[in-house]
């Protein structure tokens, strides 16, 4: 059987199964069952238990159950409250007022964090509350922020960019340093898209709430300082050498705690609430991430990345035309895999293709983020819908839907970093011996 | 049955927070020059503990996310329907899970493997979280499964996603 | 068709060699034996290769020889520090060494094939080392009970940091000094963050290919032969590639600014003092066969 045909048998089985209300997580250990046990003469059961368990215990993923516990500590304390009154008034004139806070926030947040689940957990604990009670659109408010959670991937630190400079040998400082400035352009466009959206719809944002004077911003702001704190201590830990980048989540937990210690607000009840809260979320984000690993070993198993991607190299395409091959290529197995997967499962093929066709390979990197920020929110598998989902019960689709106008987006942006390089190139090159 | 899960989930929030003492015990340990030995490899095993232990309190909990969009809309025989191939489902692929965890397990203890970091302990004390934790959820699928034998509905259907917070009520 | 995970990047020359033994194999067999290579840990992590192998979840696979030496020292003893410093001493010690290793893996229902040493261990540091007083109090990067170990005899502080943290763990100074071989120096591009490399030729680490042992009874006789061929080659010239990395990669760390020295004589004789007890330590751990090892080497 042709393996084109196999992929869209599996895919289809996956939509079929997920479309029927299976859980997500079990959908993929389903699939990649089947095609193990249809498609190669290798024991499913065996490779299933051997991968969820190699998966489970990786030192880059514990970061991600500790940021979460954070964002759930900043959520039931009143930190995060606090980090929205003092940045809202800064925001409050820019159409689209306070949906402003989400890619802000985000985008601060994203360097601070590795992961977009994470960030997508934190800042909406904050937002989606603080928003839908002065009477944001709801769907908008979603979108926005699936949409700005994947600057955790860009802006450094970043997981993925790790996985991504290991497995492609590019050095992993020059590929952080890289994703900053497309990082904080993919920041403009998000808030351009609220301006537009907003002047668009302006039934849809409500008036704004009170008009201040600078002074009056200033002491706004001045409910920051705790969050700002924070991130200081989370940030100032990484570059001044006390915690590498995974560490730094458990120093932002402790800071987290340490702070609603002392502005009064943790107790005994919000501790555990906290802890049991993010357990299970992490639970849920974990068991998805062992699928996902399993159904990515399992289609390695049946060779259909492989063959895919040899099939595309035998194209001989030029340089323009492979990337946007290439971009196709990601965007439909972004829509099955977790960004991660994606990245380990086919950059051992692509990037003796992506060489010769004399592409450099940190601005590669940061094409490759921006394209994987894309899997993150197209569905059926969408790890930032996901973890929206389990934080106002709204159906997938649905947040599929919000979210539309910033995959478009990202489309956008990976263009740009085709006409500009420069965005990506330009600071690494800088970086000298030392 | 009820206690399991909840006891199962409050282990794993247990290792959760080990995980942070874990990795700040390692941070502060390097400040004052004294290494923690294995502290990243055992941060790793209590991430695995922590994940795999809430699966059934995860599930009880409605944490594990699905698409109900088309569920929702069928009538309500239907959608028992539905629901009880869901769970016949989730019992086959959890049980699957189950015996073959047991079997990595059972040779990690034949074979004698030891891990392979700085301080090394049986393979199979670490792997003993994943395999209870799946067992857990096969339990939670059988016991919802024997539910809808009675006619009940699944308890995974009566607690919501954020209704054990106040998300959900103020969007 | 086998399939065959492997732990290291497409670009390692461990990599470069494999995909050539199984080309061999491919030729060798006339196309009815296949190799379909997994590099990069994509289809299993390093940690879980092993397992997969012996339960026959895959026929066969690549991995760090030493990884295995909390299950029994014998698989360690290529990295017991400045025992074998150069190609000649290592292939002596391969050869005390691989009987005891083969029948090790035997017990396991594995087979070995080849294995093939990375180019010798080396410090990378930010700041000049000239003997081991310089080392004291340095946050060292160890990977293993043998590296920390060592770090300690050397008045360091072990330190540990994933791999993949190494960079940004060496420009926020989390860590000051590490010990690895020039070719990963080269690959991870470690001018970027240290400035001096040490070439200390300290202990020279294996990969091993191995077998599953049904999956190597299910072939015919003349596949096996082939293998066995293909093995062979590639045990030659995985030698010979590590030597030329070797060479060629002192040469280009140099090129792209660092300062490669082979260390002073004060360091050298300091270091081969702690490698002695560390040797006598290994021989403790490693009973009756770990000294007949060693004595068939020093012979
Ligand atoms: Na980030
Ligand atoms: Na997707």
């Amino acid at each position: 059987m042709d393996v084109g045909l196999i992929g869209a048998f599996l895919g289809l089985v996956l939509v079929v199964v997920l479309a029927g209300g299976f859980w997500v997580a079990l959908s993929l250990f389903a699939v990649g069952i089947l095609g193990i046990a249809a498609f190669s003469s290798s024991p499913p059961g065996a490779i299933l238990a051997t991968t969820s368990w190699g998966q489970s215990w990786s030192w880059s993923l514990t970061a991600l159950p500790l940021f979460i516990w954070m964002g759930e500590i900043l959520f039931r304390t009143r930190l995060a409250e606090d980090m929205f009154k003092g940045l809202a008034p800064w925001v409050t004139r820019i159409p689209g007022r306070l949906m402003h806070v989400n890619v802000v926030g985000c985008g601060i947040f994203a360097a601070v964090s590795g992961s977009s689940a994470a960030t997508t957990a934190t800042i909406g604990r904050i937002t989606i509350p603080e928003l839908a009670k002065r009477g944001y659109d709801e769907r908008m408010t979603l979108g926005t922020l699936a949409g700005s959670a994947t600057l955790g991937l860009l802006i450094p630190p970043s997981i993925i960019l790790i996985v991504y400079g290991v497995a492609a040998d590019v050095s992993i400082s020059r590929l952080f340093i890289a994703g900053v400035v497309p990082g904080l352009v993919l920041v403009t466009l998000f808030m351009s898209t609220i301006v537009v959206w907003a002047l668009l719809n302006p039934s849809k944002v409500p008036a704004a709430e009170f008009s201040m004077s600078f002074g009056q911003k200033i002491m706004a702001a001045g409910r920051l300082i705790p969050i700002v704190l924070l991130i200081v201590g989370v940030i100032g830990s990484i570059y001044l050498g006390f915690a590498t980048a995974t560490e730094a989540a458990a120093v932002g937990v402790a800071g987290a705690l340490l702070l609603s210690a002392v502005t009064g607000s943790l107790s005994w009840r919000t501790f555990k609430e906290s802890l049991l809260g993010a357990t299970g979320t992490s639970c849920m984000i974990a068991f998805i991430l062992a699928g996902a690993a399993f159904l990515s070993v399992a289609m390695g198993f049946t060779g259909i990345p492989r063959q895919l991607a040899e099939w595309i190299a035998g194209l001989q395409l030029s340089p323009m035309m492979l990337l946007f091959a290439l971009t196709v290529f990601f965007a439909v197995l972004g829509c099955f895999l977790d960004g991660i997967s994606i990245v380990v499962l086919t950059v051992a093929v692509i990037m003796p293709m992506v060489e010769q066709a004399g592409i450099d390979l940190i601005w590669f990197g940061i094409y490759i983020v921006v394209v994987v920020e894309m899997s993150q929110i197209t569905p059926p598998i969408g790890l930032n819908l996901f973890v929206i989902q389990s934080l106002t019960g709204r159906d997938l689709l649905y947040l599929a839907r919000a979210a539309l106008p910033f995959f478009i987006v990202m489309v956008v942006m990976v263009a740009l970093l085709i006409v500009f390089p420069d965005m990506a190139t330009y600071l690494p090159r800088q970086m000298t011996t030392g | 049955m009820d206690r399991l899960f909840a006891a199962c989930g409050g282990l794993a929030a247990f290792f959760l927070a080990a995980i942070c003492v874990l990795v700040l015990a390692q941070v502060v340990g390097r400040l004052m020059g004294v290494a923690i030995p294995s502290a990243d490899e055992f941060a790793g095993y209590c991430l695995s503990a922590s994940s795999f232990l809430a699966l059934g309190y995860a599930l009880r909990k409605n944490h594990h996310i699905r698409v109900t969009l088309l569920l929702d809309r069928l009538p309500r025989a239907r959608r028992r329907v539905a629901e009880a191939l869901c769970v016949v489902g989730g019992l086959a692929v959890s049980l699957f899970i189950t015996v073959n965890t047991a079997e990595m397990v059972y040779y990690s203890v034949t074979f004698g493997d030891l891990t392979q970091g700085l301080v090394p302990i049986p393979l199979w004390i670490p792997q003993s979280g994943m395999m209870i934790g799946v067992t857990v959820l096969t339990l939670a699928f059988l016991a919802d499964a024997l539910r809808m034998l009675r006619g009940l509905d699944p308890v995974y259907l009566s607690g919501g996603p954020g209704r054990d917070t106040d998300v959900s009520q103020e969007v | 068709t086998w399939e065959m995970p492997t732990p290291y990047p497409e670009a390692e020359f461990h990599t470069k060699n494999i995909r050539l033994f199984a080309q061999d194999v491919e030729t060798a067999t006339g196309g009815s034996l296949k190799i379909n290579v997994h590099s990069g840990q994509s289809l299993f992590k390093h940690p879980e290769i092993k397992r997969a192998v012996q339960t026959g979840q895959v026929q066969i696979a690549e991995m760090l020889m030493a990884n295995l030496l909390n299950e029994d020292a014998i698989f360690g003893v290529d990295a017991v520090p400045f025992l074998a410093s150069n190609y000649d001493e290592a292939a002596k010690l391969w050869k005390a060494q691989r009987g005891m290793v083969e029948a090790r893996l035997a017990k396991q229902g594995m087979r070995l094939l080849y294995a093939v040493p990375w180019p010798g261990q080396g410090f990378y540091t930010k700041s000049p080392i000239a003997s081991l007083a310089d080392l004291k109090g340095v946050k060292f990067r160890t990977y293993n009970s043998a590296t920390a170990s060592m770090a300690e005899l050397m008045g360091a502080v072990p330190t540990i940091v994933e791999a993949v943290e190494i960079p940004q763990a060496f420009s926020t100074g989390v860590v000051d000094a590490m010990v690895t071989s020039g070719a990963t120096g080269l690959r991870t591009k470690a001018w970027d963050f240290a400035s001096y490399f040490y070439d200390l030729n300290a202990w020279m680490p294996k990969n091993m290919v191995f077998v599953n042992e049904r999956a190597w009874r299910s072939l015919s006789d003349a596949e096996r032969e082939a293998v066995q061929k293909a093995a062979a080659a590639a045990e030659a010239r995985g030698w010979t590639m590590s030597k030329e990395v070797s060479d060629s990669s002192s040469k280009e760390l140099a090129a792209k600014g660092m300062k490669v020295e082979s260390g002073s004589a004060e360091l050298v004789s300091g270091l081969k003092d702690i490698g002695a007890k560390m040797a006598a330590d290994w021989e403790k751990s490693a009973g009756a066969d770990g000294a007949a090892l060693l004595k068939a080497y020093r012979n």
